[in-house]
């Protein structure tokens, strides 16, 4: 019996079970997909927004303002890449100066700090390729770029050091009320647990509606993104915005925080909660409208592209709290952009409400921080001579174009939430991420997770079962 | 009369040629800018050939290998290049080889041998 | 810190023909880098035949043509070292190596011969609409999985370009038992070789679709389908010509990239149409004493080709540093 089930392992889920477990009790992470991170956390913007742009008083505005706050000591405490690098929403008429001041005075409502709007040399100063119609911009000195992958499986192994249990591949089929709490019927088994907390993402209002009289409907809305190589990376030094639409943000140009440019999203509802195709129509659009805010932006360096989907509830805010008709059921439904920026303040204040449903004490030998992967080109060379001394594969670089080594990638596989396809190793590690997109890695990275978990090559996926990336050779070859 | 128009395969030029026969005889090719083209016309009007190649599992490799890659000595018909791609499947090659070592011996009848092209420890 | 007369990196055919030609000249203090385990590169894997013709006059397989150099390398004594990537190059010819026995350390050059190669066009930068699913591969990427590895990536596989290696893989896939159903090429002519048509394609009954394009993938976890249809001269689609295709393999082959991270690291200035550094008519680049032969200085169609110009750079790294007087 667990005291709490957490459905879901994006970054609003593994948040949740991270702060959970400063409390005493068993948790259980399920998610349906083969790790962590893989669903609308795998592909967003990326941003940890300031804060001026959710409705005053909405929970958006809350924990956004929150959640960025507690950003930098987060990533500290959990080794995890955040860069504090400003955001500019950039206007390009002079109707833009009414917009861009109403932002600004709903940053001042929502509690940002740091905002002022800049013009003419300031603006020019600041972002030496603004576009040369930009005529005055919200600055926003606390917006900040994460790593979205490293975030959450920084969230999630930090709760399984703290003794959460995730569960992958594990897809709720159903959920009964029982005497003390629930039910959740998987795939894998019937799960008991006191509370469940719903964590679900796009799917959120399906697990909702199972148990509540008071539906809640969530539209997944597509954005489609490009990649831009490291040539590209310093086009901007701050995370640039068109102004807002109804739709969203609009098409944002920013530097990653590991060098690369992403350029989206563009924002269309799309009928299926799986569909993260890419769309001529949203390439057309991306390039119609990429360079709106800049001058030089040079899309002919897109190493990839890719598309996500925001879990837009039609209510336009974030649900969170107890289900009024569903006792133990708690929802964080809804929870589209600035849901990144806000995933830590959302997970200690759940784990907050629900620990305190159930009584439960804190920790005492709560372990708050967690060791990255070693990046051996963030050491000295004297430090990374050492490790490779101590550690030979640290030695031998497998992915040429991030210069990722042998050792990151074992590492990768093996840690306490191992990644188990290419693409989890990707996320972690960014073997398969640069230029050549893993066409010279990959068959080299399937080696080596064939090895630590000792199988053959044709076993080995690109995302999960279903996924295999190569057949064996049709050979009665046992001769 | 018949025509045959092909481009030959002896080399990266590509020669287009012209067959002509007539009751089963070569009467005339050209087109060719070398002998070869010839030899590859009178093959592609009486019996097409091709080099096979292809690559075979290993075992016992010192340098963590799983295949080496291997060849028909000469060209075989064109007809069994199918037939020889399956026959190869079923064997594992004991290592170490050399270029040129005999890995299956008149593969498929075809009287050719099937060599190595790699030197595999 | 280790220093030779001549550090080449990459043992390829480039590397391998550059090493011997500088030795011939009177180059004897060479140090040549591979970072796979072997010699060789590229060839290991192009185990068809068709190389060789030029430079040895005989039809060789790759991995022949490349025994044949490494041969050289071998009876010449030439030093060179395996698993070893090299981290950088700085404009003063010191090599940054790591590898697993040796950990990091650093050459200091007289010369130095780029020899790394190129990559291929991924699907990313081609902007193919669709999902992004497992069984979408670069030619060379199946090739490698094919050859090396001994693994099918598919059995019913749709190949777009017709670049040689598109071609060749079409073959091999066929003959490993697949079914190859098209290759789209979007020119108007394919950029393969003719011999590599008729021998690949045409002997298998294998459609070449010329001015055609892949403009959807389907499959969520695994590609189930690809869409192929006609295109315009301006390459968009022209409605009514869309043909779906049920595949397990995407197979691209629309183009090579010249790998110059570490060039552009030296700052050697770069030529925007070959992607390669500007050299001169000895391959060497705007760095003196630092020469790019073979594909790091601009795709080449034949191997045989690679080797003639790496030979040029190799005598010409030995002319540099004056052993090639003697």
């Amino acid at each position: 019996m667990f005291d709490v089930v957490v459905v879901g392992a994006g970054v609003i889920g593994c948040a949740i079970a991270r702060f959970l477990t400063q409390y005493e009790g068993r948790f259980c992470v399920i998610e349906k997909g083969d790790d962590v991170c893989c669903g609308t956390s795998k592909a967003n913007s990326a941003i940890v927004h300031a804060g001026y742009d959710a409705a005053e008083g909405s929970l958006k505005a809350k924990y956004n303002v929150l959640g960025n706050a507690m950003m930098a000591e987060l990533s500290e405490e959990l080794d995890f890449p955040f860069q504090r690098i400003g955001s500019l929403v950039v206007g390009t008429d002079e109707k833009s100066m009414p917009v861009l001041e109403a932002l600004y005075e709903r940053g001042i409502k929502n509690g940002v700090s740091g905002m002022k709007i800049v013009c003419g040399d300031e603006l020019r100063k600041l972002e030496p390729n603004v576009s040369e119609n930009a005529v005055a911009a919200l600055y926003a000195s606390t917006a900040g770029i994460v790593c979205p992958f490293n975030l959450t499986i920084a969230l999630a192994e930090n709760a399984a050091e703290n003794g959460a249990e995730f569960r992958l591949n594990t897809t709720v089929k159903g959920l009964e009320k029982s005497e003390n709490g629930w039910i959740v019927k998987t795939d894998k088994g019937d799960i008991e647990t006191k509370i469940v907390v719903n964590a679900a993402g796009v799917f959120a209002d399906n697990l909702h509606n199972m148990v509540s009289a008071k539906k809640i409907s969530i539209t997944a809305r597509k954005g489609e993104y490009y990649l831009l190589d490291k040539s590209q990376g310093k086009s901007v030094s701050h995370t640039i915005f068109q102004l807002p639409t109804n739709m969203g943000k609009g098409i944002l140009i920013t530097p990653t925080v590991h060098g690369n440019l992403l350029v989206g999203p563009t924002a269309t509802d799309v009928e299926s909660k799986e569909n993260l195709s890419t769309t001529a129509l949203g390439y057309e659009e991306l390039n119609k409208k990429a360079n709106l805010a800049v001058n030089k932006l040079n899309l002919k360096e897109t190493i990839t592209s890719f598309a996500g989907l925001r879990a837009h509830e039609t209510q336009e805010d974030f649900i969170i709290g107890f289900c009024d008709d569903a006792e133990g059921f708690f929802d964080c439904a809804g929870i589209e952009s600035p849901g990144l920026a806000s995933s830590p303040a959302i997970g200690k204040d759940v784990a907050a409400q629900v620990a305190e449903k159930l009584g439960l004490d804190k920790k005492k030998n709560y372990k708050s921080t967690r060791k990255g992967i070693i990046n051996p080109e963030q050491l000295s060379l004297e430090e990374r001579k050492d490790l490779i001394k101590k550690n030979p594969s640290y030695g031998k670089i497998i992915c040429r174009c991030e210069s990722i080594t042998e050792g990151e990638i074992i590492d990768a596989a093996t840690r306490i939430i191992p990644a188990r396809n290419l693409d989890a190793v990707k996320r972690r590690v960014r073997a398969g991420m640069g230029r050549c997109q893993g066409g010279f890695c990959s068959p080299r990275v399937m080696e080596i997770l064939a090895e630590t978990q000792g199988c053959k090559l044709s076993s080995i996926t690109k995302k999960g079962p279903g996924s295999e990336i190569v057949l064996r050779k049709e050979a009665e070859n046992d001769q | 009369m018949k025509k045959m128009e092909m481009t030959c395969i002896g080399c990266p030029n590509g020669c287009d040629i012209t067959l002509t026969a007539e009751d089963g005889k070569i009467i005339e090719v050209f087109g060719n800018k070398c002998p070869k083209g010839i030899e590859f016309a009178e093959n592609e009007f009486f019996h097409p050939m091709r080099t096979f190649t292809g690559s075979m599992d290993v075992i016992g490799s010192t340098e963590g290998a799983h295949t080496v890659s291997c060849r028909t000595q000469k060209e075989i018909s064109k007809a069994d290049m199918l037939a020889v791609a399956a026959e190869i499947k079923k064997y594992k090659i004991k290592l170490p080889v050399k270029v040129g070592d005999v890995l299956i011996e008149n593969v498929c009848g075809t009287e050719v041998d099937i060599v190595a092209t790699k030197n595999v420890h | 810190m280790i220093s030779r007369d001549l550090v080449i990196i990459g043992g390829g055919p480039a590397g391998l023909a550059a090493a011997v030609a500088a030795y011939d000249a009177g180059l004897k203090d060479i140090l040549l880098i591979e970072r796979d385990y072997c010699l060789g590169g590229v060839l290991n894997q192009c185990i068809h035949a068709g190389f060789g013709l030029h430079t040895f006059k005989e039809e060789l397989t790759g991995p022949e043509y490349a025994q044949r150099y490494i041969d050289m390398v071998l009876e010449r004594g030439i030093e060179y070292k395996t698993d070893c990537m090299v981290i950088s190059v700085s404009p003063e010819k010191i090599v940054q190596i790591t590898n697993k026995d040796d950990g990091i350390f650093e050459v200091q050059a007289k010369a130095i011969i780029l020899a790394m190669g190129c990559r291929e066009r991924t699907r990313g930068s081609l902007n193919i609409p669709g999902t992004r699913p497992a069984g979408v591969f670069t030619a060379g990427t199946a090739q490698r999985l094919v050859n090396i590895e001994g693994y099918l990536p598919g059995k019913q596989v749709v190949c777009l370009g017709s670049g040689d290696i598109g071609l060749i893989m079409a073959r091999r896939m066929t003959l490993e038992g697949a079914k190859v159903l098209c290759v789209a090429e979007v020119q108007e002519k394919s950029p393969g070789l003719k011999r590599n048509i008729i021998q690949c394609l045409d002997d298998f009954g294998i459609p070449l679709l010329l001015r055609h394009n892949v403009i959807n993938i389907y499959g969520e976890n695994h590609i189930t389908g690809v869409d192929v249809a006609e295109i315009n001269e301006n390459f968009q689609p022209i409605p009514g010509t869309t043909v779906h295709y049920e595949c397990d393999c995407l197979l691209l082959s629309t183009g090579l990239i010249p790998e110059n991270e570490l060039t552009m690291g030296l700052g050697a200035e770069m030529d925007p149409i070959t992607k390669g550094p500007v050299v001169d008519e000895k391959f060497m680049t705007t760095v003196p004493g630092v020469f790019a032969a073979g594909n790091v200085q601009a795709v080449h169609g034949l191997a045989d080709d690679v080797s003639v110009h790496a030979e040029i750079a190799g005598r010409a790294a030995a002319e540099y540093i004056g052993g090639g007087r003697q």
